[in-house]
């Protein structure tokens, strides 16, 4: 699950405990911030889930995703070309981005198949575990600032972005994506900032989508332009990646009906302790996250015993929709073996349950979190 | 560069340019893939995830009969055919999802330019479920800092400016490199795109791929620095 052993994790907390007494924790600490591997080329990799404790997830941990190779833009030339149902079809330069109203905002950002390989039966696709999940401060212009720029026809419904990267052969469909108009107007931003830093060429330099509560699928990087028009792209990646059985269908089952993947289910994580971890006893905190598109997290429990029993974490208030909320939970540890659990509900009354939904595409994973753990007597 | 596609670039190295025909390879030491997991894998596995009932782990799928099953050789040079070009090993060797689930990905992928025969897939299938197994686990995953990552990606110093002859750099590709990359270096299965790659703005990567190779793509040692520039010049003005 993480890219270390438990002795490996045990050396790295023992050399950061005893470096930052010493205050030398350079080593500690750049063998901490790696990234999973799960596909080298084109880059798919994940953020190890004990990194998951800062309000903003670095950027050197943050997960990356990369449907297709990253593609070089020469940001000085680059422009964002908006077709279809404007008024004013045509390019925006950077610099004319720069001049609407900029603003700032956190949200979270989750591929849509972090958790795939949690599946039973497995599944194809890249075999994201629990660390396809970050939360950054995002600047850039408001999309619904853009679409007042250009003026929008009374029959546009979607928003498709179209991206920069080129699929692997021509055979390949384009990574293309829709949204409905209505959410392009709610709260969607075009950035070029990611936690202060200019975007890199991995997070989709010069501009990429951010689509707060939804899953990372329609965040597109390297956009190269906006179509509007009157119906959602027709190509393979809206019409047939990224759906999800319309009606719950048994592990391994085949769904009649589909329906897209968009909002991001209620679940929380637990960021520390770390998998197979051994405590000493006395006062522990479990620590992690929580988040979900369709509202705040409303309670966070843990379960010191595989869900038979409940205690409630102290959970930090939401910012803004589409944000993370972490939250904490301290432990009188005693002696034993423990698999720790945590549940997340949201405003909704939505509730993170102990299955998942298992499902073809093996997206929108949400089980109970859970971490095994000894506590030494 | 992990041993297989070594083993892969070795191959064309010796098969040349114009021959499909690989040669037999050694037969390939079994991976950590295809060794029983240690026993302190458990801890660095993922969460085990609640008992279900409904879904018994897939057990490792025999060889498909009828056709005649696929030897290691083959099997590993079929991978370096079908999958390599478009993808790093890591991703087949962690997906574990038995013959069924290799079939529907062959066939995907086939119809999206893999360069697998159509007959070959049933055999293949076996032969992924069987090097792949279900019921073991995957072999640790690297790791990478954001530093390598950034760099995989990053243009080098100085890369931007190359001053190459275009011209001749499009009658060298169409040459050398049309058949396998397409005409327009749209990528096809045997050679993936090439349209604003990363790789173009690497010059020196870019120069140790052509004249080394890698993987299937053979090596083109008579290329000189300045056949390598004009090449650049040619596919950075592609769109």
């Amino acid at each position: 699950m993480i890219p270390t052993t438990r002795r490996e994790f045990l050396r790295i907390g023992l050399v950061g405990s005893v470096a930052s007494l010493t205050g030398r924790v350079d080593r500690a600490h750049a063998a901490a911030r790696s990234l999973i591997v799960r596909s080298a080329r084109p880059q798919d990799l994940e953020t190890p889930v004990t990194s998951l404790v800062d309000e903003y997830t670095p950027n050197d941990v943050f997960f990356v995703r990369s449907h297709f190779g990253p593609p070089v833009i020469d940001a000085g030339t680059w422009n964002l070309h908006i077709e279809g149902l404007v008024q004013k079809p045509g390019d925006l330069s950077m610099d004319q981005l720069h001049k609407l109203r900029n603003t700032k905002a956190p949200a979270v950002l989750q591929c849509a198949g972090n958790g795939r390989a949690l599946f039973r039966p497995k599944l194809a696709g890249a075999q994201w575990e629990r660390g396809a999940v970050g939360h950054a401060l995002w600047r850039g212009v408001r999309l619904s600032d853009v679409l007042e720029h250009v003026g929008v026809d009374a029959g546009a419904r979607f928003v498709t972005f179209l991206p920069g990267d080129h699929p692997m052969a021509a055979a390949v469909p384009k990574f293309l994506r829709s949204i409905p108009i209505e959410k392009a107007r709610e709260d969607v931003l075009l950035a070029w900032e990611m936690n202060g830093a200019p975007l890199s060429l991995l997070h989709g330099a010069p501009l990429r989508a951010v689509v707060p509560g939804w899953t990372g699928n329609h965040w597109v990087k390297w956009l190269r332009g906006l179509r509007i028009s009157d119906r959602e792209d027709p190509g393979f990646y809206m019409q047939t990646g990224y759906k999800f059985p319309a009606e719950p269908i048994p592990p391994g089952g085949k769904p009649a009906q589909v329906k897209t993947v968009t909002l991001m289910p209620v679940k929380s994580l637990i960021a520390r302790p770390a998998e197979g971890a051994r405590l000493g006893k006395g006062m522990q905190i479990i620590q992690g996250v929580a988040f979900g598109g369709k509202g705040p997290i409303k309670r966070l429990e843990v379960s010191l015993d595989d869900g038979a029993t409940w205690n409630a974490a102290n959970l930090d208030p939401m910012p803004s929709l589409g944000a993370w909320q972490r939250w904490r939970f301290r432990w009188q540890a005693q002696p034993g073996q423990y698999l720790l659990r945590a549940r997340a509900t949201d405003s909704s009354g939505e509730v993170q349950p102990r299955e998942p939904q298992w499902n073809p595409g093996g997206y929108l994973y949400n089980a109970w979190d859970s971490v095994r753990c000894e506590v030494r007597s | 560069m992990s041993p297989r596609i070594l083993l892969a670039a070795l191959l064309f190295l010796s098969a040349g340019c114009a021959s499909r025909q690989a040669p037999p390879a050694p037969p390939e030491k079994p991976t950590a893939a295809a060794q029983p997991a240690t026993p302190s894998a458990p801890v660095s596995q993922a969460p085990t995830p609640p008992p279900m009932p409904a879904a018994p782990p897939v057990p490792p799928a025999p060889p498909a009969p009828p056709s005649q099953p696929v030897s290691d050789e083959e099997g590993t040079i079929a991978q370096g055919e079908a999958c390599l070009s478009c993808h790093s090993i890591e991703l087949i060797e962690y997906t574990r999802i038995g013959e069924a689930g290799w079939k529907a990905e062959l066939i995907k992928m086939r119809n999206w330019g893999a360069l697998v025969e159509e007959a070959k897939i049933g055999p293949l299938a076996g032969w992924f479920a069987q090097h792949y197994p279900p019921d073991q686990a995957p072999p640790a995953p690297k790791v990478i800092s954001a530093v390598d990552a950034a760099a995989a990606v990053a243009p080098e110093r100085g890369a931007r400016v190359i001053h190459g002859d275009k011209n001749a750099g499009a009658a060298e590709y169409a040459k050398d490199c049309a058949s396998c990359h397409g005409a327009g270096a749209e990528g096809t299965g045997g050679g993936p795109v090439l349209i604003d790659a990363p790789v173009l703005y690497q010059p020196s990567r870019f120069a140790t791929l052509i004249t080394k190779g890698q993987g299937r793509m053979p090596a083109f040692s008579v290329l000189s620095r300045s056949d390598i520039d004009n090449l650049l010049t040619h596919l950075r003005s592609l769109r």
